[in-house]
C-alpha cells in the first residue's frame, strides 16, 4: 500500500512540475542576460548606461536615433527650426497612449521639459536644453520651443532617454523613480535590483510590434558565466562588455554575434591641476610615448580603434592630423627634458575595478609603456562606487575611464570643456579657445563650418592633451539563432528590441 | 626507560642521556616518512622557486611585456606560455610565489607569535582572563576564514600589508587554542611543581619548562597554517582584495585570466597547479612533522 501511496505521490508531483514548466512558457518572453543592473528607474536622472539599457524599453523621446544615427521620428513625427533659429516647433505623434491608458498631449511634453529644467529635479542632462526659454502648446498635438540662442545641437540632444517623455499626472502627483508609467513598447511588471526585471509588451504600442510577449532581463554578474548560459540556451539575447568573453563567440555557430562600434571612448584622464601634470610638455610627452593601437591589442585583444577626442564618423579626425598619434619615445624625453623631468616622477593613476573590464588592462599597459620616460604609474584600483566618488570630486592625478559619446559633438563635450561645465573639475583644464570653439560650435548652423570649427577643437585638445584619449571599443550583443529583427544601434540604445521576434 | 627519556618533558641534562643511539635525527626520521618526504620536496622546491622569484632573478623580468609575443603557448622561449600583455609566465609564478610565500610567512609567524602568547597566557593563569581571552578568540574562529579576512580587507584597504594583517587576524585564535590545551596540563605537572617549589618564577616556569613541551605541537601547527594561509591568500587575491596588477600573485593570475582559459588554458594551468602542489606540499610535510614528532602516533 505504502509503494502505491509514494507512486500516486511521484506521479502527481511530475504532473506539478510539467504543469510549471508548460506554464512558464506560456507566452512567448524573450530572456535578456546582462551584467550589471539599473540603478534607478527616473529617467530624467539616470546617467549609468546600465539604468539608460532598461529605460529606453519604457520611454520614449520625442526623436530618436536610428543604426546610422540618423533622427527619426518616434513621439514627435515632424520637426522645423524657425528661420531666425529661435523657435522649434515639434508636431507630436497621434493616438498615442501611456502606459496607464490615458492619452499622450503637448502637455506632458512640456510637463517633462519643465520638470527637466528644473534644477530641484537634478536632471543628468540639464545643460543641452537650457536655451529653451519658454514652451507654448497652440494645440494638442503641437508643441513650440522659444529659445534664447539659435542652438542647433538641441534636436539631437532630445534623441536621448534624459529627454523622454513621461506623463503630467504622474510628474504633478507621483514620484516618477517608483511610478513607471511611459509609452513605450514595453510595460515594466517588476523590477528586483540586481536580480531580475520583468516587462511585458505593450499592445497598444503605435509602432510595429513587439512581437514577444514580454522581455525578462536576468543580471548576471559574471560576462563568462552570461556566455556559458548563452551556449546552453538558457537564455536568448545577452549584452557584453568584455571584448575577452565576446570574441569567444566569433566562432559559435548557434549563436549571433553583433558587434557595434560605440561613441564611448577609453581615455586616460590627466588633470592638469595636479603637479607635474600642470606642465604642458609633460603631458605632451605621456602622449607622445604611448602605443595606442598596442593598447587596443594587448588590453583589449585587438577590439577596438584608435581614437581622437570625436568618436562620430561625421566628425572624427583621421588620425594622423593629431598630435602625436604615432608613439615617438625620442620626441617624448625631449619634451620630459624641456620640462625638467628626465628623471621621470610618479604618476598615480586609479581604475574601477572591472568598469569597463579591460581598466586594469589599459592601465597595465600604459605603466609599462610610460617606464621608457621614467615614469612609474601606481596603479590604484578602486571599486566602482568609490572610483565615481572621486571621479566626481577631481580626486585625482590620472584615471582610466569609460566616458560616453553622443552624436552631436557639442553635447559630447559640453560638460567639460566650457568655463562653468558640471565636470570642469574632474576634466581638470580648461583655455579659452577651447571655451571659444565650443561656444561658436553650439551656434553654428552650417556643416561646412561647424566642421571647421569641431577639427580646430580636436587638434586644439590633442595639442594641450588635458585627457590622452586611446581607443573606443565595440559594445556587443549575442543572441540565439532562433532570435530574429535585431539590430544593434550605434549609440547601444535597445529601443529597437521591440522589433525583435523568437521562433520557439 | 632510556628509549622513552627523549619524550620525556625536559629532563635535567645530568641524566646523559645517549640521543644518538635511542632515536636518528629528526631530519632522517622525517625523510622515513613518505608523505613527508614529498612535502619537504615539494615545499623546498616552491621555496626554492619563490626565493629566487623575490629577488627578481627570473627568465624575463616580471613586469616585462613582449607586445609580439602576445598569448604564446609554451614554448622552449617562454616555458609557461605568455599572457595577454605579452609577459612570461613562468617568471610571473615565480614572482607570485614569492608573494604568496611572504605574505603567508610574515602573517603566520606573527599569528603563532601571538596567538601563542594569548594561549599560554590564558591557560597559566586561568580564571576570569583565560574566560575573556578565550571567548573572544571564540568569537573570531566562528567565521569562515576567508569571509573574516575578506571583512578585515574591506575596512583596511586592498594591498599586500593588508592582506599580512587579514590573514594574521584570521589565524591567531587557531595558535592560542594549540598553545592554552598543552599549558593546562602542563602547569600542574610535577616537574613545573618541582620548580615552582625551588622558587622558579612565572616567567621562568613559561620559558624553560612549559614552552619546550609544546614546541612540537606548534611546528606542526605552523606547517599546516602555511598551507591555509597560501589558499586564503590565493584567495583574496583572485577577489582582487590581495596582491594588486601589475604584480603577480597565483590567485591574481587565475582571476585576470579567467576568461583567456579556452584561448590561452596555460595562463590558468599553472597557477592552478602551483597553488595546489604547494598547499599539498605544506598539507604532507605537516602530516609528517606530526608522525615523527608526535609521540602517541609513533607507528614503530
Amino acid at each position: 500500500m505504502l509503494q502505491k501511496k509514494i507512486f500516486k505521490l511521484v506521479l502527481f508531483l511530475l504532473l506539478l512540475i510539467m504543469s510549471t514548466s508548460i506554464l512558464a512558457q506560456d507566452g512567448n518572453i524573450l530572456v535578456v542576460a546582462r551584467a550589471v543592473d539599473a540603478t534607478g528607474l527616473d529617467p530624467h536622472t539616470q546617467t549609468t548606461f546600465a539604468s539608460l539599457r532598461l529605460l529606453e524599453l519604457i520611454y520614449e523621446p520625442l526623436v530618436v536615433t536610428d543604426s546610422d544615427l540618423n533622427l527619426q521620428p518616434a513621439l514627435a513625427t515632424g520637426w522645423e527650426f524657425s528661420d531666425d533659429g529661435m523657435t522649434l516647433t515639434f508636431t507630436l505623434r497621434e493616438g498615442v497612449k501611456f502606459h496607464d491608458g490615458s492619452d499622450f498631449t503637448a502637455e506632458d511634453v512640456i510637463a517633462s521639459f519643465t520638470r527637466i529644467l528644473d534644477e530641484e529635479t537634478a536632471s543628468a542632462a540639464r545643460t543641452n536644453y537650457l536655451s529653451i526659454d519658454s514652451m507654448e502648446a497652440p494645440d494638442d498635438l503641437t508643441v513650440v520651443f522659444n529659445l534664447n540662442t539659435p542652438d542647433v545641437p538641441l534636436l539631437s540632444a532630445m534623441a536621448s532617454t534624459n529627454a523622454v517623455v513621461l506623463s503630467a499626472d504622474v510628474i504633478a502627483s507621483e514620484d516618477p523613480s517608483l511610478v513607471t508609467v511611459g509609452t513605450g513598447p514595453f510595460k515594466l511588471e517588476s523590477w528586483t535590483p540586481d536580480e531580475n526585471t520583468m516587462l511585458s509588451a505593450n499592445t497598444d504600442w503605435w509602432g510595429d510590434g513587439p512581437f514577444v510577449d514580454g522581455i525578462e532581463i536576468r543580471i548576471i554578474p559574471d560576462e563568462a558565466s552570461i556566455l556559458a548560459a548563452l551556449r546552453a540556451g538558457t537564455v536568448d539575447f545577452a549584452l557584453l562588455n568584455d571584448p575577452l568573453v565576446a570574441t569567444l563567440l566569433v566562432d559559435d555557430s548557434d549563436v549571433v554575434l553583433h558587434r557595434t562600434p560605440t561613441l564611448s571612448y577609453n581615455v586616460l584622464q590627466l588633470r592638469a591641476a595636479v603637479e607635474p601634470l600642470d606642465k604642458l610638455e609633460v603631458r605632451q610627452a605621456i602622449s607622445c610615448a604611448l602605443n595606442r593601437q598596442e593598447i587596443v591589442d594587448s588590453a583589449a585583444l585587438g577590439e577596438g580603434r584608435v581614437t581622437g577626442p570625436l568618436t562620430m564618423a561625421s566628425y572624427a579626425l583621421p588620425t594622423d592630423e593629431l598630435f602625436c598619434y604615432e608613439q615617438d619615445i625620442d620626441r617624448a624625453n625631449e619634451l620630459m627634458a624641456e620640462a625638467g623631468l628626465e628623471d621621470g616622477f610618479t604618476l598615480e593613476v586609479m581604475v574601477a575595478n572591472s568598469e569597463p573590464p579591460v581598466a586594469t588592462s589599459i592601465a597595465q599597459v600604459v605603466a609599462s609603456q610610460l617606464e621608457a620616460i621614467n615614469i612609474t604609474v601606481e596603479i590604484v584600483p578602486l571599486d566602482i562606487s568609490t572610483y565615481v566618488d572621486r571621479w566626481l570630486n577631481a580626486d585625482f592625478a590620472g584615471a582610466v575611464a569609460l566616458n560616453g559619446g553622443r552624436i552631436d559633438p557639442y553635447t559630447m563635450y559640453s560638460r567639460y570643456w566650457q568655463y562653468d561645465a558640471r565636470f570642469q573639475d574632474t576634466a581638470g583644464y580648461i583655455d579659452d579657445t577651447l571655451d571659444d570653439l565650443m561656444q561658436r560650435g553650439q551656434v553654428e548652423t552650417d556643416f561646412e563650418t561647424r566642421f571647421e570649427i569641431f577639427r580646430e577643437l580636436q587638434v586644439h585638445l590633442t595639442e594641450t592633451n588635458p585627457w590622452i584619449w586611446l581607443y573606443a571599443g565595440f559594445s556587443y550583443t549575442a543572441h540565439q539563432s532562433n532570435v530574429s529583427g535585431w539590430e544593434p544601434a550605434a549609440n547601444d540604445s535597445l529601443y529597437y528590441m521591440s522589433s525583435i521576434s523568437v521562433e520557439r | 626507560m632510556t628509549t622513552k627519556s627523549s619524550n620525556m618533558p625536559h629532563l635535567p641534562k645530568t641524566l646523559d642521556t645517549e640521543p644518538e643511539r635511542q632515536a636518528p635525527s629528526f631530519v632522517i626520521r622525517l625523510l622515513r616518512d613518505r608523505s613527508g618526504t614529498v612535502g619537504l620536496i615539494l615545499v623546498v622546491f616552491f621555496t626554492i622557486i619563490s626565493l629566487l622569484g623575490l629577488f627578481e632573478i627570473t627568465r624575463y623580468p616580471v613586469l616585462e611585456q613582449h607586445p609580439i609575443d602576445r598569448l604564446q603557448a609554451p614554448s622552449l622561449d617562454y616555458w609557461f606560455g605568455t599572457d595577454q600583455f605579452g609577459r612570461d609566465t613562468f617568471s610571473r609564478i615565480m614572482k607570485g610565489g614569492a608573494n604568496s610565500l611572504q605574505v603567508s610567512v610574515i602573517s603566520v609567524s606573527v599569528s603563532t607569535l601571538i596567538g601563542t602568547v594569548i594561549g599560554i597566557f590564558a591557560g597559566y593563569v586561568g580564571g576570569i582572563v583565560d574566560t575573556i581571552l578565550m571567548r573572544i578568540m571564540d568569537i573570531l574562529f566562528a567565521f569562515p576564514s576567508l569571509l573574516l579576512a575578506l571583512l578585515v580587507v574591506t575596512i583596511i584597504g586592498a594591498g599586500l600589508s593588508s592582506t599580512v594583517l587579514a590573514i594574521t587576524v584570521v589565524y591567531t585564535p587557531i595558535f592560542a587554542r594549540v598553545a592554552r590545551g598543552p599549558v593546562l596540563s602542563l602547569k600542574n605537572a610535577e616537574f613545573v611543581t618541582a620548580a615552582r617549589c625551588l622558587g622558579a618564577k612565572d616567567w621562568r616556569i613559561i620559558a624553560h619548562h612549559i614552552f619546550p613541551n609544546m614546541r612540537t605541537v606548534l611546528i606542526v601547527q605552523v606547517t599546516l597554517a602555511l598551507s591555509w594561509a597560501l589558499i586564503t591568500e590565493a584567495g583574496l587575491s583572485f577577489l582582487g582584495l590581495g596582491t594588486q596588477p601589475p604584480d603577480a600573485s597565483w590567485g591574481l593570475m587565475l582571476s585576470a585570466n579567467r576568461g583567456l582559459a579556452e584561448i590561452a588554458p596555460w595562463l590558468i594551468l599553472f597557477p592552478a597547479l602551483s597553488i595546489m602542489l604547494m598547499v599539498l606540499g605544506f598539507n604532507l610535510l605537516g602530516d609528517g612533522l606530526r608522525d615523527v614528532l608526535d609521540p602517541y602516533l609513533k607507528s614503530e
